[in-house]
């Protein structure tokens, strides 16, 4: 039934009353019926119907505080008419219950805030917990060899009435703790912190006067650090003065803020950040000052990131000096530039990049374990994005660093990574910065044409790179006739699979290319045949970046850099799921071995390629890649890929996500293990 | 009489800024502002953003603002950007409270905020609603932001005890302080006294509740018109109120019939106890109706897709007949839901007492002002400048320094 518009349907005036019509584009008639008519709009004046004019969207229409009323009111209230803003203050309430008051001079410091760890020994009482000991243990101070239990002495802090809740550093180095709602039971109670110069550990220093904590809670207390690092030791005392409690804070930098939050964040066990930041500082600890044979962390093996760097030139004379002062580190006596454990049982070359987790720092034995996972923590908050497990056998340069924790009976329970690392500032492919082929090289090349003149360039940006050994086969989609007029040179049209056009192939060498992407950087195809040099490898490819349209300005973001184990489907029988992750985040400036590359830009053996069955039916154009990559897996082949260097995509490209692309159990459940075990692993954390 | 807070060097103000972005937002923080003018000295500041004024299309809430503004002499800054609310922050240390803050893209204007604030300020998150991203969340929540939603502030107020939060992700945890709603702070009074007539609806069409599952919006429509229908042919008729983020009735123009009148009026305007009955999906005004004692029936989709679980033990509405059903034992049995809801209450393990939230917040902010004593940052020479705004009609207008 065709619908007609009512006959008293007044077209301008439903222009007007509906800016939408205008921008729709359409008839107000049109629009009526194939909208307005749906939205209860009106097709005539208001006063011609019998319904309620509807609210106008440019001006407000203040609702009657009267229930009664069904129809809006057109005034509001006046203000004395409103009600009274908020309730009347609690009887029981007075404001100066809560403040927080600096804490009386502490008796027997200097003018300068100094006093003696003796004396602060001397003053806690006999049964109450405290971490002195840890502290004189961390430092080397004579009388450690005496020091009573470690540990870090905070029942208060850690559970009692004045517990503190959350702690956090400032950028600009200030400690805040908040120290819970206590009921009352801490009245007059003080909270004062202590650091110590690594020069001269046995003198404590105290940061600001401390706070008196009020009637109730919850308050903040905050204390302004002298370094970033150093252990702090927090000091409860009672109203008249007697300290309760010494509590040790051996690694502060582990709190949100710091500089070792990261690694507290990736090793959260503890269902509270607090108490995972106490139970983490204990163990930590108890590594870095207990008894010989109480380790209960292990090295998996220490390497650097990059020779090329003098490992200590990352750090300056703070982090040298806690280095020094707490763990141990010297300057070598060979180069006198990169920092050595002074026990020498673990040569730790610290990288130059990464920032090494307290972990690895207090870690005393090498487990000899294989790969562990390592973090990449976000440049900017060092928040941990990715984890990202090397397999064993390609990690021969030792590119991971990897410190696996292991359990008295040598098995591993958790790991930890030896260093946060930042992922460096990409250097992309510029215009003006591309190179030529450095040689020219005999090469076949499948090209994927889906448009004339995307291919017209292609080719012509192939025969500058390639030269006069190009063999060019081309599989068009479209009119081949289109084609034919425009790409230059000999070439020939295949349209089979890729196994089949492997066969085909003149060359040792096979690329695999589409029209969308622009290989004007002529170095990367040096790059991919670098890598297939390794008779192991069947196919090499490299990290592609998409422009992408960002706040009206492009911006270059990764496309792809290869395919991945992302999970498992139960949609059918038990399958792994791919997805192309962001790896200039996760993977930056290094080669990996992947399930798969995309045939976007990929270099392959044609050997092995063409030992390949051809498929028993036909795959979704998303899977042929996989599939093509499981395949060469099965047959003891990599799959390389690299962001050392990049291509561009002239066309937008989506990231595959998820995609469980094979359907069926194209990868037995047996075999799943062998290939994670091969395949490079990568976890976003969150 | 107010706090007199300890300076921190001699020169810097204590300050408790206020962001509002969300129109939502004024609801959140009203009270607390109220309060902070009350029992301290602190300067208020309050922080509009761009996305604030162009979410107010009907101006409405700007006047609001400027209302809040002179009755606690607190100022007025306008931003667009994180820059600009830095500049405004610098000079000063003290607290910053948001209405809605998270990692989420949302709510991007006052996380950023929070990223760039100066740290001699500490940075606080309010819950906004008792299902809300990163305390509490929906099934339809989660779908359509995930569960690993995390705050950029440094304290976040929730409403409930941590295990009731059960969204809230270990990193978390620690920044939680439980205060209850801060919007029970303000006075339900100074409303005349009225024969109770119509009831209340409420519309949250634009939430992802409606829309994550499943298009549920037309079927709450369908049904309220044919509900406001049955009351029509009774001569009698109902209150439809807009979700103030939503406002979906109003944007989209939808025609009302004759018998249904429309409430937009701010909550803290609007005398919830004065309705006969109040319906609504799963939303923060629920609890709102609940708290105010009027009967309550918590609608949800017919084919039962959506998720109301936060809601249980309240009655249940969803086809017209349940609606007819429920406004029938308003008169038949009213004790029989009245009983339901303060079971439901019981059972939140929420602070609702307002003396009660009271203290806690005033403890808080009296607490965390005393506490904050580093050197404020100083006001850079160059870069944006502070945006002071005032009213003009009933616009926000940045007015000259």
């Amino acid at each position: 039934m065709v619908r007609k518009v009512p006959a008293d349907f007044d077209p301008e005036r439903y222009r007007a009353e509906h800016p939408d019509v205008a921008l729709s584009g359409l008839e107000p008639a049109e629009h009526y019926l194939l909208f307005g008519r749906i939205m209860g709009r009106r097709s005539a004046p208001a006063r011609e119907l019998p319904v309620t004019p509807a609210p106008e969207p440019t001006k407000a229409k203040p609702d009657p505080p009267e229930p009664n009323e069904t129809r809006p009111a057109e005034k509001p209230l006046a203000p004395k008419e409103r009600p009274k803003p908020i309730i009347d203050r609690p009887a029981d309430f007075e404001p100066e219950q809560a403040l927080v008051r600096p804490a009386p001079p502490k008796p027997g410091a200097d003018k300068n805030g100094r006093f003696a760890l003796a004396r602060l020994a001397e003053e806690v009482a006999a049964d109450a917990g405290h971490g002195l000991g840890a502290f004189r243990r961390m430092f080397g101070i004579d009388a450690a060899k005496n020091a009573p239990a470690i540990g870090l002495g905070a029942a208060q802090i850690l559970r009692g009435p004045a517990r503190v809740e959350n702690a956090w550093l400032t950028a600009d180095g200030v400690l805040r703790l908040m120290i819970a709602d206590y009921g009352g039971e801490t009245d007059g109670w003080t909270v004062r912190a202590y650091d110590a110069d690594a020069a001269e550990p046995a003198q404590l220093q105290l940061l600001g006067p401390g706070a008196s904590l009020p009637e109730r809670g919850p308050v903040l207390v905050e204390f302004q650090l002298r370094h970033r690092l150093m252990p702090l030791l927090l000091e409860i005392s009672n109203g008249s003065g007697a300290v309760k409690e010494v509590a040790l804070l051996p690694f502060p930098s582990l709190l949100p803020g710091g500089l070792h939050n990261a690694e507290l964040r990736a090793l959260q066990s503890e269902s509270n950040p607090m108490d995972a930041f106490w139970s983490l500082s204990d163990l930590l600890l108890r590594e870095l000052v207990g008894e010989p044979n109480s380790s209960e962390l292990s090295i998996g093996r220490l390497s650097r990131f990059q020779a090329a760097e003098p490992a200590a030139s990352a750090f300056d004379g703070d982090i040298e000096q806690w280095l020094t002062a707490v763990f141990g580190f010297q300057r070598s006596e060979g180069d006198g530039k990169s920092l050595a454990r002074r026990n020498g049982a673990a040569d730790l070359l610290l990288p130059s990049d990464c920032i090494p987790t307290i972990s690895s720092l207090v870690s005393r034995s090498l487990s000899g374990r294989g790969t562990s996972p390592y973090l990449i923590a976000d440049s900017e908050t060092l928040r941990p994005r990715w984890s990202v497990v090397l397999p064993a056998a390609w990690d021969a340069k030792g590119t991971a660093p990897v410190v696996g924790p292991s359990g008295r009976d040598g098995a591993p329970s958790v790991h930890v990574a030896i260093a946060l690392r930042a992922p460096p500032a990409p250097s992309l492919s510029t215009g003006s910065a591309r190179k030529k082929s450095r040689a020219r090289r005999k090469l076949s090349v499948l090209l994927d044409s889906t448009h004339p003149d995307r291919s017209k360039a292609a080719v012509a940006a192939l025969r500058t790179a390639i030269g006069s050994e190009l063999d060019l086969l081309v599989r068009v989609s479209g009119e081949e006739a289109s084609f034919r007029s425009v790409i230059d040179g000999a070439w020939k049209v295949v349209d089979a699979d890729l196994p089949s056009v492997a066969a085909q192939a003149k060359h040792d060498q096979l690329l695999t290319i589409t029209d969308q992407v622009d290989l004007s950087d002529g170095s990367v195809l040096d790059t991919l045949a670098g890598m297939l040099k390794n008779k192991k490898v069947a196919s090499a490819s490299c990290l592609l970046l998409r422009e992408v349209l960002l706040k009206k300005q492009k911006v270059l973001q990764p496309a792809t850099g290869g395919l991945f184990p992302a999970g498992v489907s139960f949609a059918t029988s038990p399958s792994l799921t791919f997805a192309e992750p962001d790896v200039l985040q996760a993977l930056p400036d290094l080669t990996y071995p992947v399930v798969a590359n995309t045939l976007q830009l990929t270099l392959w053996r044609t050997s092995a390629l063409a030992s390949l069955p051809k498929p028993s039916r036909p795959l979704p154009a998303s899977a042929s890649d996989i599939s093509i990559g499981l395949a060469l897996a099965e047959r003891g082949l990599v799959s390389l890929c690299t962001t050392k260097v990049s291509a561009r995509l002239n066309r937008d490209y989506e990231p595959r996500d998820a995609i469980d692309p094979i359907g069926q159990s194209r990868l037995a459940l047996q075999d799943w293990q062998q290939l994670l075990g091969c395949v490079t692993l990568l976890r976003q954390m969150f | 009489m107010a706090a007199a807070l300890p300076e921190a060097r001699a020169g810097d103000r204590k300050r408790v800024v206020f962001l509002l972005n969300l129109l939502q937002d004024l609801n959140i923080v009203r009270g607390l502002v109220y309060l902070t003018a009350r029992e301290t000295d602190a300067d208020i500041l309050l922080l509009v953003s761009h996305g604030f004024l162009k979410r107010d299309r009907l101006n409405g809430w700007q006047s609001e603002v400027a209302v809040l503004a002179a009755d606690t002499n607190a100022s007025i800054f306008l931003y667009g950007s994180p820059i600009e609310a830095t500049a405004a922050l610098k000079g000063g240390t003290g607290i910053i409270f948001a209405g809605s803050e998270s990692s989420l893209l949302a709510h991007w204007e006052t996380s950023d905020v929070f990223r760039a604030a100066p740290p001699g300020y500490v940075r606080v998150t309010l819950q906004h609603g008792i299902e809300c991203v990163g305390f509490l969340q929906s099934r339809e929540h989660l779908m359509s932001h995930g569960r690993n939603v995390s705050f950029g502030a440094d304290i976040v107020c929730g409403w409930m005890e941590l295990p009731a939060l059960t969204s809230m992700v270990a990193s978390e945890r620690a920044k939680l302080v439980v205060t209850g709603p801060p919007t029970l702070l303000q006075s339900p009074g100074g409303f005349p006294a009225k024969t109770q007539t119509t009831g209340l609806v409420c519309e949250n069409l634009h939430s992802v509740r409606l829309r994550a599952s499943g298009d549920h919006k037309a079927a709450f429509m369908d049904i309220f018109f044919a509900f406001a229908a049955a009351l029509a042919a009774r001569g009698e008729g109902v209150t439809l109120r807009p979700h103030p983020g939503g406002q979906y009735v109003l944007k989209n123009n939808v025609a009302l019939p004759a018998n249904v009148g429309l409430n937009n009026r701010p909550i803290f305007d609007v005398n919830l106890k004065a309705y006969r009955f109040g319906i609504s999906a799963p939303s923060t005004i629920v609890l709102d109706m609940v708290l105010a004692g009027i009967p309550v029936g918590v609608w949800r989709d017919p084919a039962g897709v959506m998720d109301a679980s936060t809601y249980d033990g309240l009655t249940a509405i969803s086809t017209l007949d349940d609606w007819l059903a429920f406004e029938r034992d308003l008169v038949l049995r009213p004790d029989m839901i009245l009983e339901r809801q303060r079971a439901f209450l019981e059972r939140l393990r929420m602070p609702i007492n307002p003396a009660e939230i009271y203290h806690r917040f005033a403890r808080l902010i009296v607490g965390l002002l005393s506490g904050v004593n580093v050197r404020a940052s100083a006001a850079p020479a160059d870069g944006p400048k502070p945006r002071p705004a005032a009213l003009s009609g009933e616009k926000l207008v940045q007015v000259p320094a």
